[in-house]
């Protein structure tokens, strides 16, 4: 194997894992900032009334 | 049709669902601050989703996978800028620190504080030409990608492109960008999934033996060596790493669709953060996307078909051939969603910058006064209705030279390099001028207009036209401001 095969093939294993890894950690997190976010929208919503 | 009823089914639920959660958060659309920023309401982790959702539309996954089925394993070099300038303006806050704590909500804005509202409306008018341009080729591009993937027989393009627009118009009018951040999340699952999924499914079709040797016997060294023949001569050598590390980070400075999630995170170090941890997503959005290219060319290499196949069809046979049902619909509506919020995010984009940029600043320069929250809500939607109009006859009659990623940054570069130039020296360097930043914008405007007008003499060219536009307008701002400053130093601002 060159150099080039195995240099793309390591850039390509470390997109995988690196981007698994990462969107499961921002999936899971970011569900609590949806809900805080809604309601800072609906608590701003409910004192203009 | 491609599809069963597994995948007819997932595909209608997930389109309802996004309807719904888009009418749900309407209510909370007040005026145009909430419909254009989400009220700086955003956090780090829906922030990094939004701008990938913003950022990957099925048209993302067709031009990387256009460059993978037709340069190979080299052109997965196309990621690497990505990281460089992502890490830099995150760990730096280069000029985005500056910007976020004037609150701005766009970046023309910016040209208005430092310079005058002369260079404002000038840039708007490139921005518009530019982003326009761009954007004209997404429903042509994906329009074809979902006749192939689902089967719709090709003579009926324009009215799948028709209904793809008038969903995305209900979509968008529903609810603005917070509808489209909320769905983001939603969205951000599929696509995260689809990916993966992609890649594995695609790998196990070829294996990497299969893949080695496609490339290596169907082009040579070049398909495999980013430098070849040499570091300075080689397609994705010296001249490209510069063009698209400057263009990565003048994208991330100055494209108005990715520097709104910018502007909508809560503060600067917020928004810092969001683009270093960009770089390892905005890495693996090129390289796998480039590697279903490869894929694609190694699997219908083996089945003899390549030669026959164009570039851009290669990614939506792939899926058609190799998904199974269920995870077809799946992978369609991650798709399908993608590109949703993509159209969303560019209309509310360019639209904004044409409705308050260019039409609202001649309204002011006739009616002395500002326009109501109301009228420019008004505005900015017939403002999108025009551009859907515009890019449908764009995707119908412009035909693209050479790969549809150098289309689209050479679009973007029109008023990019002077946008990267006039902000970083409006920020750090006291004696740029107004006179500069006209230079600069008109300068950097014209390699990229050169490779727009000569596609066919010109497309060898196009990493000395990309960073030829930064050079030029760097010697643009410098001889502009340095005359203003020697003849004219007291020189009033201009009005429009």
């Amino acid at each position: 194997m060159g150099f080039w095969e195995i240099f793309w093939a390591i850039s390509i294993l470390f997109a995988v894992v690196s981007f698994s890894i990462l969107s499961l950690s921002v999936l899971y997190k970011g569900f609590q900032e949806v809900k805080d976010m809604l309601t800072a929208l609906e608590d701003a919503e409910n004192k203009s009334e | 049709m491609n599809f069963n009823m597994l995948d007819l089914v997932i595909i209608f639920v997930y389109v309802v669902f996004i309807f719904f959660a888009g009418s749900i958060v309407k209510k909370y659309v007040k005026g145009i601050d909430d419909y254009l920023v989400a009220g700086r309401s955003m956090g780090f982790n829906l922030g990094l989703i939004s701008l990938m959702c913003t950022e990957i539309g099925m048209i993302t996954y067709v031009y990387f996978a256009e460059l993978g089925f037709k340069a190979g394993l080299a052109s997965l070099m196309v990621a690497f800028p990505f990281i460089v300038a992502f890490i830099f303006l995150g760990k730096t806050g280069f000029v985005i620190k500056k910007m976020m704590e004037m609150k701005i909500m766009t970046v023309p804005e910016f040209f208005s504080k430092r310079y005058s509202k002369g260079v404002r409306f000038y840039l708007g008018i490139l921005m518009a030409v530019g982003g326009i341009l761009n954007f004209g080729v997404f429903p042509g591009v994906e329009a074809k990608f979902i006749n192939i993937v689902t089967g719709i027989p090709e003579e009926y393009l324009l009215y799948t492109m028709v209904g793809l627009l008038t969903i995305v118009l209900l979509y968008t009018l529903v609810g603005g960008m917070v509808s489209v951040i909320v769905t983001n999340y939603v969205q951000y699952v599929l696509l995260s999934f689809g990916m993966v999924i992609i890649t594995i499914i695609g790998f196990n079709a070829v294996g990497w033996d299969g893949i080695v040797t496609a490339v290596t016997t169907q082009m040579g060294d070049k398909g495999i060596n980013p430098f070849h023949p040499t570091f300075f001569e080689g397609e994705f050598g010296f001249g490209f790493i510069v063009w698209q590390i400057l263009m990565q980070i003048s994208i991330l400075i100055g494209w108005q669709a990715v520097s709104a999630r910018l502007f909508a995170s809560k503060n600067s170090k917020t928004g810092q953060k969001i683009y270093t941890w960009s770089a390892l997503m905005f890495f693996a959005r090129a390289v796998l996307p480039v590697f279903w290219g490869i894929i694609a060319f190694a699997y219908y290499t083996k089945l003899g078909t390549a030669s026959d196949m164009q570039g851009l069809d290669a990614l939506p046979n792939l899926i058609k051939d190799l998904m199974p049902h269920g995870i077809l619909g799946l992978i369609f509506a991650g798709l399908l969603a993608a590109s949703m919020s993509t159209y969303a995010s560019y209309l509310l984009s360019w639209s904004s910058i044409v409705s308050q940029d260019i039409v609202g600043s001649v309204i002011r320069f006739v009616t002395k006064k500002d326009l109501s929250s109301k009228k420019q809500l008004q505005l900015s939607r017939i403002v999108m209705a025009i551009v859907m109009i515009f890019i449908i006859w764009w995707s119908l009659f412009h035909k693209v030279e050479g790969y549809l990623y150098f289309y689209l940054n050479m679009t973007a570069m029109l008023f990019i390099p002077g946008t990267l130039i006039s902000v970083a020296l409006g920020v750090y360097w006291k004696n740029a001028r107004t006179l500069g930043a006209y230079l600069a914008i008109t300068f950097g405007a014209i390699p990229p207009l050169l490779y727009l007008v000569f596609p066919k003499e010109i497309t060898k060219y196009a990493s000395e036209m990309g960073y030829g536009g930064f050079l030029v307008a760097l010697i643009g701002m410098l001889i502009g401001s340095v005359i203003q400053n020697k003849f004219m130093p007291n020189s009033v601002r201009e009005t429009i």
